[in-house]
């Protein structure tokens, strides 16, 4: 009986690195920033395929990730996915799980934005957020960062490109201007968008 | 009367079997009635040993299964404030009668789906077609500390149910092979909040090249022809031929094999499928046996409800008595879709 390999192994290389070369690749992000005061003991993998991807892994599963690169393969996803690095801005594409679990350990929000449940149904479609749907923003935003979208109730639904500079500039807009571009939420699967190309990414 | 001979003993099991397959009228008008290939009522006459009990099980595989959800604690620390929300959508559940944390949804709205509410996307619940597939999990039982190995994982529904038990701690290498499949995979695992959990993709038959003897807790719920889930699909009724069944019987007793190999000494496998063919299930577990003198069948420990026993004589093929310590599911007796579950302890 032949065993079915993956002949992707070859095109792709995962490694491990520390926080201060995270922070280099994404210029200092504030997540990260966040991640290494809060999830300090953890080991930063890097997987550079189609697409540059960074994880944070604890020493238990660094151990079987070593045995697997050892073996000349390597691991689809492991520990938390932290999101995805660009050559340019915005350097990350932090992943929901991610800034669900830095909110959270960190207990605030940060450069994040909430929105009504009347802006939550077009997010969750694929829309933008409108400043009519904001009903708090948490510094700091930067034009052209991913930031979080989070819902009434708490929870992070997605990652949007800012389209302000800061929380002051959301006040004088218009309530149909738009104060985040959708890049990522939590139904972009539903909608079988599976297909993993960044092009589908406003970005 | 068949004559009854030691499965060891029979080189050609499919020619053992087909020779043997009972082609009488009943098999043809059940067959017919119920819109099955023929050799698949001979053999449930042959597992269940009446008329009376085929036609329950046939009865039982036309009925419609109730989805259930298992709330996740990973992402929602009072379970009551995810009924609650469910419920103000108009969904009515009911706690499940084995499992405190997971529900059957007695009753359902039609708009949003169970797949499409924001509690869903969030990952607070995964959603179940039957809830048999909540079992295994609960058997393999393991702990903040175990290394586990999920060997055919996708789309996640068990994966993620381990990395609930183990409280996101410990280790789970979670592998499959197809490329949707694994985007499922990695999806349910990232939406569900598992953390402790390296996904390849990759056949888990080769896990043993390099982590060989890793592993404490090994779970294979190996892919299969699905005979259990005829409620859910009821192509399955007429997709497999015999032949193929055999084929897959073939690939499981490798996968079985290879899988054994990641296990440490002392460690267990939970061999599962969701199927009610013993070809699949018993012969697959005694053809391990009669191969390998490295395991032992286990009691079933650790189980939510209880199992029907497994076959030791199957068409007047003995197969080892230690089989009977494995488990079956069966539609018309359990209410869930049909299934197997066998727990094998490597002992040296």
């Amino acid at each position: 009986m032949s065993i079915r390999e993956d002949k992707v192994a070859k095109e792709i290389k995962c490694y491990f690195t520390t926080y201060d070369e995270l922070l280099k690749k994404t210029f200092n992000a504030l997540e990260i920033l966040v991640a290494s005061e809060v999830l300090p003991k953890h080991t930063v993998m890097i997987c550079e395929g189609e697409f540059v991807e960074a994880y944070l892994i604890n020493e238990e599963l660094k151990h079987v990730i070593e045995a697997i690169l050892a073996n000349n393969r390597f691991p689809y996803s492991a520990g938390i996915y932290v999101g995805r690095l660009r050559k340019s801005k915005p350097y990350i594409i932090p992943s929901v799980d991610f800034l669900t679990l830095i909110y959270e350990l960190k207990r605030e929000y940060f450069k994040a934005v909430k929105i009504r449940d009347e802006g939550l149904k077009p997010f969750l479609y694929g829309k933008d957020v409108l400043k009519a749907s904001v009903t708090e923003c948490f510094p700091p935003l930067n034009n052209g960062d991913v930031i979080g979208v989070i819902g009434n109730d708490g929870y992070v639904y997605g990652v949007a490109l800012s389209k302000v500079s800061d929380c002051n500039e959301v006040l004088k807009l218009n309530p149909n201007d738009v104060v985040a571009t959708n890049v990522f939420d939590v139904g972009w699967f539903l909608r079988g968008e599976t297909r993993v190309k960044e092009k589908k990414f406003k970005v | 009367m068949f004559r009854t001979i030691d499965i060891s003993e029979v080189e050609d099991i499919k020619s053992w079997i087909r020779e043997r397959l009972r082609k009488s009228e009943e098999v043809k008008v059940l067959a017919s009635k119920y819109g099955y290939r023929e050799y698949m009522i001979a053999r449930y006459y042959e597992m269940l040993g009446s008329w009376d009990e085929v036609k329950e099980l046939l009865n039982a595989f036309e009925r419609r299964l109730k989805h259930s959800i298992r709330c996740n604690t990973l992402k929602v620390k009072d379970c009551r404030h995810l009924v609650e929300r469910l419920e103000k959508l108009g969904f009515k559940l009911k706690e499940v009668d084995f499992w405190n944390l997971a529900y059957e949804v007695v009753d359902e709205v039609r708009s949003p789906t169970l797949g499409s509410t924001h509690e869903f996307l969030l990952g607070m619940y995964y959603l179940y077609r039957g809830k048999a597939s909540l079992i295994p999990p609960l058997i393999l039982n393991p702990q903040q500390n175990d290394k586990v190995a999920d060997l055919a994982a996708a789309p996640g529904g068990k994966t993620t149910h381990l990395a609930q038990l183990m409280n996101n701690k410990g280790v789970i290498l979670a592998t499959e092979v197809g490329r949707e499949r694994m985007r499922a995979l990695r999806n349910n695992i990232e939406r569900m909040g598992v953390r402790n959990t390296v996904l390849m993709r990759v056949d888990g038959r080769a896990v043993k090249y390099f982590l060989k003897g890793y592993f404490n807790k090994v779970l294979l719920d190996a892919p299969c022809t699905g005979e259990g889930l005829i409620m859910i699909d009821p192509e399955r009724k007429i997709k497999t031929s015999f032949e193929d069944l055999m084929k897959w019987h073939e690939s499981q007793v490798d996968f079985l094999n290879s899988a054994i190999e990641t296990l440490n000494v002392g460690g267990y496998i939970l061999y599962t499928t969701c199927s009610i063919a013993p070809e699949e299930n018993e012969l697959v577990i005694a053809k391990i046996l009669a191969k390998r003198d490295d395991v032992q069948v286990s009691t079933l420990t650790n189980t939510p409800i209880e199992l029907s026993q497994g076959f030791t004589e199957y068409f007047g093929l003995n197969l080892p008595k230690d089989v009977s310590r494995c488990g079956r599911i069966y539609p018309h007796i359990h209410e869930m879709e049909g299934f197997f579950l066998c727990l094998l302890e490597k002992i040296k």
